[in-house]
């Protein structure tokens, strides 16, 4: 099976930790980490990934600025959100930016890891 | 008999036949609307039928995957392996904290972690962390993010009754499971602070088991965190020369 990437767009390490060991349940799936859109941003430009996840409150670049970039971009793997905001125009502007899913925190494991594969079209391990 | 005499006979059979020709309008009328009706009954009785359908097919779904589960796991309903599936993500929240908790180099970023359980893995939608040392005012750690921040003095009873029983606090009448609460940070079972949660986020509602045994894991294992970054402090080679002298030898050299 062919190496698939994610990118890990979240600025509390402690979550990254978390989404890493959640990931670790999908076969062949690399990660990068980035802590801010603004960072996420610089990686896109020097690699691709297969599917990203996205926080929304971060400092320097918040995940709906990095959407709206995202949206200028030629090629955009697809985005999956992780986030404590449940309210309906939260989710309503991620998805009209072009979010395919919308994960909200605490998240469990077993199925950020299910949505994630659901994105990349697979089934987890 | 004159023309005279057939009038009221004539107007009586007028008006004879004009409630006649009402009473056919009106069995028009109700054909007309019983028609209706029925087209109502039958597309009310097509779509009864396609949800029936549809219910039978999502029933037979969920009876398929049952029975998958059950296949996949012998011996494991669903409602067993669902309860693995909460206590491996419980234990996953758990090692992460603690692993965080443990790497921390500065004082700051063990309460920086503290928040980000608060904030991300509890759920806690207002707070703020207390530490107090030796006897000093209490000092207020704010979260990174203002729309974290409680209120400044916001059931600042709690976190005093906290702080001075290493307890957690609640106000009278407020459920088990439910916040405000005031959780202390002990050393050693004592109270050098406290985490103070106003309000969670509304898809978390109250404290499951998953909030209550992060809690309990940040009440423990915070305190013990900050000393060893002060140990660190003074360097890696000055905290393991104080080790080396607290650790009785067995042997000098293997």
């Amino acid at each position: 099976m062919s190496e698939r990437s994610a990118l890990v767009v979240e600025d509390s390490p402690t979550m990254r930790q978390l989404i890493a060991l959640a990931l670790r349940r999908i076969p062949a799936l690399g990660f990068a980490e980035a802590a801010n859109g603004a960072e996420a941003l610089s990686l896109l430009g020097s690699r691709s990934f297969d599917v990203i996840l996205l926080d929304i409150n971060m400092p320097v670049m918040n995940g709906f600025a990095f959407l709206e970039q995202l949206a200028q971009m030629k090629t955009r793997p697809p985005v999956i959100i992780i986030s404590t905001e449940s309210a309906r125009d939260d989710i309503d502007r991620a998805m009209s930016l072009g979010a395919v899913a919308y994960v909200t925190k605490p998240v469990r494991g077993p199925d950020l890891a299910a949505t994630v594969s659901r994105v990349l079209g697979e089934r987890p391990a | 008999m004159g023309a005279d005499d057939d009038r009221p006979r004539v107007g009586s059979a007028e008006a004879v036949l004009a409630a006649m020709r009402r009473s056919v309008e009106l069995v028009q009328e109700l054909l007309q609307t019983t028609a209706v009706q029925a087209e109502h009954i039958r597309s009310v009785e097509h779509e009864l039928l396609s949800a029936r359908q549809r219910v039978a097919f999502l029933e037979g779904e969920t009876s398929q995957l049952r029975q998958r589960l059950r296949e996949g796991i012998p011996g494991i309903d669903p409602q067993q392996l669902e309860e693995l599936i909460e206590e491996q993500n419980t234990f996953a929240h758990l090692f992460v904290t603690s692993d965080r908790l443990a790497r921390a180099r500065a004082a700051s970023e063990v309460v920086e972690i503290a928040d980000e359980v608060l904030a991300n893995l509890i759920g806690a939608d207002r707070f703020a962390v207390w530490l107090q040392w030796q006897g000093a005012p209490p000092v207020l750690s704010a979260p990174p993010l203002p729309r974290w921040r409680s209120e400044p003095g916001l059931h600042k009873d709690l976190v005093t009754q906290t702080l001075a029983t290493g307890s957690w606090s609640r106000p009278p009448g407020v459920a088990q499971d439910a916040v405000p609460v005031a959780v202390p940070i002990l050393l050693d079972g004592n109270p050098v602070g406290a985490m103070l949660i106003v309000r969670l986020v509304p898809q978390v509602g109250h404290l499951g088991r998953l909030q209550d045994d992060l809690l309990r894991l940040l009440s423990e294992r915070v305190a013990p965190s900050l000393c060893l970054t002060a140990l660190r402090a003074g360097g890696g080679a000055a905290a393991w020369a104080g080790v080396r002298g607290l650790v009785p030898a067995l042997q000098e050299a293997p």
